[in-house]
C-alpha cells in the first residue's frame, strides 16, 4: 500500500450517538435491537464495536448510515444532526461484510461510482479513482468484473470505493470475515496502516475480539442490544467492567471463580501459577485436564471444583499429567473481583481468601 | 476385460442408434404439420386439393400470399399484431419491472396483504370476467380501440411475480452500498436493478410478445372493424368466410409464424434462462 500524499484528516468528524435506541417488528412483538446506546468516536478514531452474533452492532453501522431509522435518540457526525438525513447526505463510506460491489461494473465503474453520482467526470474522475485504487493496491485490476477477483482482492476494492471521496467517517461491517485466517492477519495490518494514512474517522464492527484488540484505539463492547463498556484495548482488558466482558475479550477466557461470599474472582490464565500443594504461596487446589501445546505457550485445562479454569504456562513447560491435584498461585493485588448476581465488577479490593 | 468393454461400448452405441432414431421419427412427426404448412401455402388452389395427395410440390407460386393482401386486409392486421404486441412488451417490461423492484426490495405499508392480494387475482380464471368486462368496454366506448388493446396487459400479475422472485435473489447490500454511495433511488433503479435485471427482463419480452401476438379471444370480443383485427382473429375470419381457401389460409399462418420464429431464435438464450429462474432460488 501506498502512503497517501495529502492528509486527508481535515474530513475526519466525530461521530456521537446519544441514547440511540432501535426496536424492529410490529408493536405487538418489539425486538430491541438496539438500548439507549450512547457512544461519542473522536475525529479521526478507530473505533471497533465488539460483541457476538445478534447484539446489535451491524445494526448500529446501519443507523450511522442512514440505511435504517433510529426509535429513539440523536446521531451526530460532525456538528450536524443526522437523524432525518438520506444515506446519500450523511457523507460516510460502508463497507459491506460482502463487499457488495456491483457485479455488472469493472472495478473502475465500482470505485467511480460514488464519484459519478456526484457528478464529478472525465479527468477528475480518472485521477481520483486512480490514486484510490493504487492507495489499496488494485490499479492493475481496473479492468477486470468483481467474479474475476479473490476475495481479498475484492476486499481492497470495497475499501478503494469507500474512500475514493474522502469521506467523513468510515463504517466497516465485518470486513475481514470472508477471508482466510492468513489473509485476514495480513488486511488487518494493512487496514490499520491506511487508517494511519488517512486518518478519517473509522468504525469498524467485528465478532472477532482479536480483530477489535489489534485494530481499535478504542473498543466499545456491546451485548444483547447494550454497551457494555467502552476502553482502550489494554484497559478492556485489565479491567472488564463485567462478568461479560471479562468473557468476551481474551483468548482463552477469563477465568472466574465462585466465592464462599458470592462473588467471582476474575483471573487471566497467565495470572496463575502452578506451584506444589504443599507451597506457602497455593491459594487454590485445583484438578488438571488435557494440556494443549501452541508452540509460544501451553494452555493447561483444569478444574477448580467443577468449574473449568485454563491456566497459561511458558513454552517448553512439562505440565502436570491429567487428573492430578496441583496448587495454584495468583497475586490477590491483580485479581479482579466480580459480584456474582449482578456480574458488574466490584472496586474493592481483594482481600486473601 | 477388453471384451465385455467391447460388449458394453456396442450395448451403448445400439442403445444410441435407437435413441436417435426415435428421436428423428419424433422431429419428422413434428415438423410434417409445418411442412404441410408451406407447402400448401406455396401451391396453387388446384394442387392443395387433389386426392391423393402429393407430397412434393408440383407447381410454386406465391398467389396464395397476393391474395391475402388483396382479398383481405393482412397487411392492417400485421401492423395492429406488430403494434399492440411491441407497445404492450415495452410498457409491460417498465411497468412489472417497476413493482416487483417495490415488492422485491423496497419498504413500504402492507406491501405483502398487496402482493397477496395480487396473487389471489392470478386464481381468478380469465374467461370468468370476460363477459362483465366486455360490459364495461362497451360502456366506455372503449371498443374497436388501441387502447382496449394495449392498456389492459400493461401490467400482470404474472410479469410482477417472476421479476419479483428474480430481483429477491439480488443481495440487498448491493442497494444500500449504492445508497451510501450517493445514489437515488431511480440511480439505484437504472443502474443497479436493470442492469442485474437482464436475463429475466428477456424472458419476460419473449414471454408477453409471443403471448401477445397469439391473442385471439381478447381481440376477438374488442374490436369489430376488419381494420381492427390482429393476424390470429383475421386468420380465423378466413376461416369462416373462405372455408376452401387453403392456400390463403396457409400462406397467411405461415406469415404469423415468422416473428415468432425470429424471436425465438433469436432470444433463445433468454428463452431457456426464463423457465429455469424460478426454479433456481426463492
Amino acid at each position: 500500500m501506498q502512503r497517501a500524499d495529502t492528509s486527508a484528516s481535515s474530513n475526519a468528524s466525530s461521530i456521537r450517538l446519544e441514547g440511540v435506541t432501535k426496536n424492529f417488528g410490529p408493536r405487538e412483538k418489539l425486538v430491541c435491537a438496539l438500548d439507549r446506546v450512547s457512544v461519542t468516536i473522536e475525529p479521526g478514531e478507530l473505533m471497533a464495536f465488539v460483541g457476538p452474533s445478534g447484539c446489535g452492532k451491524t445494526t448500529l453501522l446501519r443507523l450511522i448510515a442512514g440505511l435504517e431509522s433510529v426509535s429513539a435518540g440523536d446521531i451526530v457526525i460532525g456538528q450536524r444532526r443526522v437523524n432525518d438525513l438520506a444515506p446519500k447526505d450523511r457523507d460516510v463510506a460502508m463497507v459491506f461484510q460482502d463487499y457488495a460491489l456491483y457485479p455488472h461494473m469493472t472495478v473502475f465503474e465500482n470505485i467511480a461510482f460514488a464519484l459519478r453520482n456526484r457528478g464529478v467526470k472525465n479527468t477528475a474522475l480518472r485521477a481520483q479513482v486512480g490514486k484510490a485504487a493504487e492507495l489499496v493496491g488494485v490499479s492493475a485490476l481496473l479492468d477486470r468484473k468483481p467474479r474475476e477477483l479473490s476475495g481479498g482482492e475484492r476486499q481492497r476494492v470495497a475499501l478503494g470505493r469507500a474512500m475514493v471521496r474522502q469521506p467523513n467517517a468510515f463504517l466497516l461491517d465485518e470486513p475481514l470475515s470472508n477471508l482466510d485466517a492468513q489473509l485476514r492477519a495480513r488486511l488487518r495490518l494493512e487496514l490499520a496502516e491506511l487508517h494511519r494514512n488517512l486518518g478519517t474517522t473509522m468504525l469498524f464492527v467485528t465478532h472477532d475480539q482479536v480483530e477489535a484488540m489489534t485494530l481499535g484505539d478504542r473498543i466499545t463492547v456491546l451485548h444483547a442490544g447494550r454497551v457494555q463498556q467502552i476502553d482502550t484495548p489494554r484497559n478492556i482488558y485489565a479491567s472488564p467492567a463485567n462478568v461479560f466482558v471479562a468473557r468476551f475479550i481474551g483468548a482463552p477466557a477469563m477465568n472466574l471463580l465462585p466465592q464462599a461470599d458470592g462473588t467471582l474472582i476474575g483471573l487471566r490464565p497467565e495470572q496463575m501459577k502452578l506451584v506444589a500443594l504443599d507451597d506457602d504461596r497455593r491459594r487454590l487446589t485445583v484438578k488438571t485436564g488435557i494440556s494443549e501445546h501452541l508452540g509460544p505457550e501451553v494452555l493447561l485445562h483444569a478444574a477448580y471444583g467443577d468449574v473449568p479454569i485454563v491456566v497459561r504456562l511458558p513454552a517448553g513447560t512439562i505440565p502436570p499429567s491429567p487428573d492430578t491435584l496441583i496448587g495454584v498461585h495468583y497475586d490477590p493485588a491483580t485479581a479482579l473481583r466480580f459480584n456474582a448476581q449482578s456480574g458488574e465488577r466490584s472496586r474493592a479490593s481483594i482481600t486473601s481468601s | 476385460m477388453s471384451n465385455t468393454k467391447d460388449a458394453m461400448t456396442g450395448t451403448k452405441s445400439v442403445a444410441s442408434v435407437a435413441g436417435a432414431a426415435l428421436l428423428a421419427a419424433w422431429a419428422l412427426v413434428s415438423l410434417f404439420p409445418l411442412y404441410w404448412m408451406l407447402l400448401t401455402a406455396l401451391s396453387p388452389q388446384a394442387d392443395t386439393t387433389m386426392f391423393p395427395p402429393r407430397w412434393l410440390p408440383q407447381h410454386l407460386t406465391f398467389e396464395n400470399f397476393r391474395w391475402l393482401f388483396s382479398h383481405v386486409a393482412m397487411g392492417r392486421w400485421f401492423f395492429n399484431s406488430l403494434l399492440v404486441a411491441s407497445a404492450v412488451t415495452a410498457g409491460s417490461l417498465l411497468i412489472n419491472t417497476m413493482a416487483g423492484y417495490a415488492f422485491a426490495k423496497l419498504r413500504f405499508p402492507a406491501r405483502e396483504q398487496l402482493f397477496w392480494m395480487l396473487l389471489s387475482l392470478m386464481m381468478v380464471p380469465e374467461i370468468v370476467t370476460l363477459i362483465p368486462l366486455y360490459v364495461v368496454v362497451n360502456d366506455l366506448w372503449l371498443s374497436d380501440t388501441y387502447f382496449i388493446l394495449i392498456a389492459p396487459f400493461l401490467a400482470s400479475v404474472w410479469g410482477i411475480f417472476l421479476i419479483k422472485q428474480f430481483l429477491q435473489t439480488l443481495p440487498s447490500a448491493l442497494l444500500d452500498s449504492a445508497r451510501v454511495d450517493g445514489a437515488g433511488e431511480w440511480t439505484i433503479f437504472y443502474r443497479i436493478v436493470l442492469p442485474l435485471a437482464k436475463p429475466v427482463l428477456g424472458a419476460l419480452a419473449i414471454f408477453t410478445f409471443v403471448s401477445q401476438w397469439n391473442s385471439l379471444l381478447w381481440w376477438l370480443l374488442f374490436t369489430s372493424s376488419t381494420q381492427m383485427r390482429n393476424v390470429q382473429v383475421g386468420l380465423a375470419g378466413i376461416r369462416f368466410q373462405y372455408a376452401t381457401e387453403y392456400g390463403p389460409l396457409m400462406a397467411g399462418a405461415l406469415l404469423a409464424a415468422v416473428p415468432i420464429i425470429i424471436v425465438f431464435f433469436a432470444f433463445q438464450r433468454f428463452f431457456v434462462r426464463g423457465l429455469t429462474i424460478g426454479a433456481l432460488k426463492g
